[in-house]
């Protein structure tokens, strides 16, 4: 209803008493896999994994876990191992609706997301080797992480903002 | 931005209202007076101004490079039609060169351009009202330095009767607060910086509280989240309730304003996604722990 009334104000003005009346706020809910199937299916829970890698990093950059070389390698390995081609052969052409919540500019703009899926690939490895390069003081190794994890979440960003939009979870 | 969409309802409001009512709106828009010449402007400081209000956002094209820096936004689609960020660098011709401090200064906080035209509230001159006088001053030493890019700006492609800027005149007789004061004296110091960030410069609220019927910013339920937001997407609720029901402690917030990660580890989308990258990525973890201090107890 809202293509019409975008483009009249009356429209929209009289709409406003429904808009208003609808919930205001929306919660930020974990998706629900359990609707999507086939190879939307697969990559949720590819991305969900690439959030749990992100989610140990981040751990150990808030302090909230201790610094542990291996453990932080671990996550990583998942990130680089699921940047790049690995990221674009889930989304075939027109592999979108709901559940999930890829948009359409994905094979609009094929060569702009291959680029950002590839770009996630460069972050990884330059903090995998700037963590690798600080030596084995643990130190030095998380001073490594917490300068270059922004880095890496630009990574993720670059994509989410131009081809991903959250759904409505409620 | 989706903040034009208001421009729809109030045109649809001054029809219904009647052109009587609307002839006497259109003469009492309030405008701040601010003496600033005495304050002496730092043009660093001013950098960090412009990341704290985020111009970038729209004033840059992404895909333009370095030197697209601040000549002309991107589209900014909207129900009457599209606007652009104009290029706002030094050149003379094409950018603000020519212009002086109060003009600068009376762009963002009256929304009035040197010739006295109105601006349309895509650009969030509603929250820049409430800048403080140095930063404004900083902003505008700052301003000054940005190499000139002779890009010319590209018009709005809005249609009758939203093309008339009059009409703005009467919305920011309704909407426009001069109010500056949000502090609140029995606050500390980092939760009055957060409040001046999150409901001035860094206009929050623009996409996170919800419209009133004329597209004013309803404020008795400021950051309670928007059903239309930018791009037709709504945003979330962002107000103390909500945060606190969706278990977000103030150091979630810190680092989802510094990297874009949230909790679980999901990392952000959408035009907070932007956000993030153009605007809260650049701040010092001062003003960061600033703003999320505010956002949990406001
Ligand atoms: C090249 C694009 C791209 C990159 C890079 C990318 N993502 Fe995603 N991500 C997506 C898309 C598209 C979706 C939505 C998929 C869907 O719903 O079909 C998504 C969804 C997600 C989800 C939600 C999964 C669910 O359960 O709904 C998480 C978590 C996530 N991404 C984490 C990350 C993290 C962490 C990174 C960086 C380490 C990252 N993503 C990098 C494109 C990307
Ligand atoms: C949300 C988008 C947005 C943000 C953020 C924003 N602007 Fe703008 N700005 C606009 C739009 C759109 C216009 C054109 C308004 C009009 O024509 O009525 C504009 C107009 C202007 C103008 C008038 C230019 C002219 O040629 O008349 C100046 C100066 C300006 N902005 C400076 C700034 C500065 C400085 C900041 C940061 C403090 C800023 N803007 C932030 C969207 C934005
Ligand atoms: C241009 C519009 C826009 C502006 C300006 C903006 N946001 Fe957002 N924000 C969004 C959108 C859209 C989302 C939802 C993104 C998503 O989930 O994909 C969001 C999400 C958030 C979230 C996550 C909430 C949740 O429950 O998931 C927080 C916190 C937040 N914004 C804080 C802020 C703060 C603080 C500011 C001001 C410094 C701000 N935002 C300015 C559009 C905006």
């Amino acid at each position: 209803m809202f293509k019409s009334a975008k483009r009249n104000p009356l429209l929209t003005a009289s709409l406003l008493t429904v808009v208003m009346m609808a919930p205001n706020a929306v919660a930020h809910k974990d998706h629900d896999h359990s609707k999507a199937e086939g190879v939307v299916k697969e990559r949720l829970d590819f991305m969900e994994n690439m959030g749990k890698a992100m989610g140990g990093l981040m751990a150990v950059v808030r302090g909230q876990k201790d610094f542990d070389a291996e453990d932080v390698m671990a996550n990583l390995n998942v990130i680089h191992k699921q940047s790049g081609q690995a990221i674009t052969k889930l989304f075939p052409e027109g592999s979108n609706g709901a559940p999930s919540e890829a948009l359409s500019k994905i094979w609009a703009d094929w060569d702009g997301f291959a680029e950002v899926a590839g770009g996630l690939r460069t972050r990884v490895e330059s903090l995998k080797s700037a963590v690798q390069s600080a030596g084995t003081d643990a130190g030095a190794q998380k001073a490594a992480l917490q300068q270059n994890i922004r880095n890496l979440g630009g990574g993720c960003r670059n994509c989410h903002s131009e081809y991903r939009k959250k759904q409505n979870r409620d | 931005m989706n903040s034009i969409r208001l421009i729809s309802w109030l045109l649809a409001g001054l029809i219904t209202c009647g052109t009587g009512v609307a002839l006497y709106l259109f003469l009492g828009a309030p405008t701040q007076q601010r003496t600033l010449h005495q304050i002496q402007g730092d043009a660093v400081r001013g950098a960090y101004v412009l990341r704290l209000a985020n111009c970038v956002g729209c004033h840059t094209d992404r895909e333009a490079g370095e030197e697209g820096f601040l000549s002309g936004g991107e589209a900014i689609a909207t129900p009457l039609g599209t606007f652009f960020g104009p290029n706002i660098t030094s050149d003379p011709d094409y950018g603000i060169g020519k212009w002086d401090l109060d003009q600068f200064a009376s762009a963002l906080i009256n929304g009035v351009a040197p010739n006295g035209d109105h601006y349309y509230p895509a650009f969030p001159f509603t929250f820049y009202a409430r800048l403080n006088d140095q930063d404004i001053v900083d902003l505008w030493s700052y301003m000054q330095t940005v190499p000139a890019v002779g890009n010319p700006s590209q018009s709005h492609r809005i249609g009758w009767p939203f093309n008339q800027r009059l009409l703005m005149a009467a919305w920011k007789t309704l909407f426009l607060s001069t109010s500056l004061s949000q502090a609140n004296e029995s606050r500390g110091d980092a939760w009055r910086r957060g409040a001046y960030i999150v409901e001035g410069p860094g206009h929050c609220g623009a996409c996170h509280s919800p419209r009133g019927p004329l597209g004013n910013i309803d404020s008795a339920n400021r950051l309670t989240g928007s059903t239309i937001g930018p791009d037709d997407e709504a945003t979330p609720a962002i107000d103390p309730l909500a945060l606190a029901e969706a278990n977000w402690t103030a150091d979630d917030l810190f680092w989802l304003l510094q990297i874009g990660v949230l909790p679980d580890g999901d990392v952000i989308g959408s035009s907070m996604a932007d956000v993030v990258d153009d605007n809260t990525g650049h701040l010092n973890d001062d003003d960061l722990r600033a703003i999320a201090e505010y956002l949990v107890s406001h």
